[in-house]
């Protein structure tokens, strides 16, 4: 049986007022606080939070999975 | 958990980067784990707290039965030093008033920065006054308690040195005002308002060539992370140099 994990997902949210998207939102990002945090990406769409986060919880639930998590092409 | 007759160390309990106890100056032994858990929440909370809350907040995952234990066992493998750090009754810990936290200074230094017309002394926007803004609380600490009070710590240490750098630049100290302000940019380089305040001082210093320089790096910065302009105001930061 695999040792249990804590993951851990922090979400910095602030507004820049005047730009044409003002949400950012920094999302830091680890499967297993025992390794401390392994990524951090900035998005600017609600939208795009919440994919991040689903897809997290789903590689949590399964490491197995690769969801390729990551911040939306440029 | 007692004062001794004799004078009491220098004890410093420090929570800013890495955690470290001193006594007068010097470094000590490293503390068992929850002996550095306890010491780290009571400099964080910086008041006298209820054995059970402290109790529940560092086992948090435990029964109350076996987090009393815990507790109980923490204090129990304090140094001889460090148990002149905490004051102990059947019902509540603290540290000692004696004790010195670094954050506790920090948070101060930060606040008085941030009160509008407060006049601040010269220490107050020294290199040692930036670089104790320029830190976070237990970067590697993952626990619920810690990451709250990091996250809070973080906010005000960011506004803080945009406003160092505003009261640097009041008074014509341009390097150390842009050492304040870079210090921001580093908390978080996509924050619009501490890229504005290192433009502003290379601005009122003169260095055109730099301000633009500044604004460039942001810019790209920002199509490359975020697929995004910079806001019209910090356009208009440098509008008329662009025009030239």
């Amino acid at each position: 049986m695999p040792p249990p994990r804590t993951g851990l997902l922090i979400i910095r949210v602030w507004i820049e007022d005047g730009s044409e998207q003002p949400l950012r939102a920094q999302v830091s990002v680890t499967h297993d606080v025992a390794g401390g945090i392994e990524q951090t990406v900035t998005l600017v769409r609600a939208d795009d939070v919440a994919r991040f986060v689903d897809d997290w919880i789903a590689e949590m639930l399964d490491p197995t999975r690769s969801t390729g998590m990551s911040a939306p092409e440029r | 958990m007692t004062i001794g007759t004799t004078p009491a160390p220098d004890l410093e309990v420090c929570i800013l980067g890495t955690f470290r106890f001193r006594a007068g100056g010097s470094r000590l032994p490293a503390l068992a784990g929850g002996s550095q858990r306890l010491l780290a929440l009571l400099g964080l909370r910086d008041r006298v707290l209820m054995r059970a809350g402290v109790a529940g907040t560092l086992w948090p995952e435990s029964t109350e039965e076996h987090a009393h234990s815990s507790l109980r066992s923490a204090l129990g493998r304090l140094s001889r030093v460090s148990r002149e750090a905490v004051v102990v009754t059947p019902l509540d810990l603290c540290l000692a008033e004696h004790v010195n936290v670094d954050i506790r200074a920090a948070r101060s230094l930060a606040r008085r920065l941030l009160e509008p017309g407060t006049v601040v002394a010269d220490q107050d926007l020294d290199a040692g006054a930036i670089r104790a803004l320029s830190v976070d609380v237990l970067p590697d600490w993952y626990d619920d308690w810690v990451l709250v009070e990091a996250e809070e710590w973080r906010q005000l240490r960011l506004h803080a040195l945009e406003a160092a750098a505003d009261r640097l630049l009041a008074v014509g100290r341009f390097g150390e005002a842009t050492g304040a302000a870079l210090a921001a940019v580093r908390v978080e380089p996509l924050r619009e308002s501490a890229r504005a305040a290192v433009i502003r001082v290379h601005l009122a210093e003169g260095n055109q060539s730099e301000a633009l320089r500044e604004f460039a790096r942001y810019r790209t910065l920002l199509r490359a992370e975020l697929g995004l302009e910079p806001t019209e105001h910090l356009h208009r930061l440098v509008a008329e140099l662009e025009a030239r």
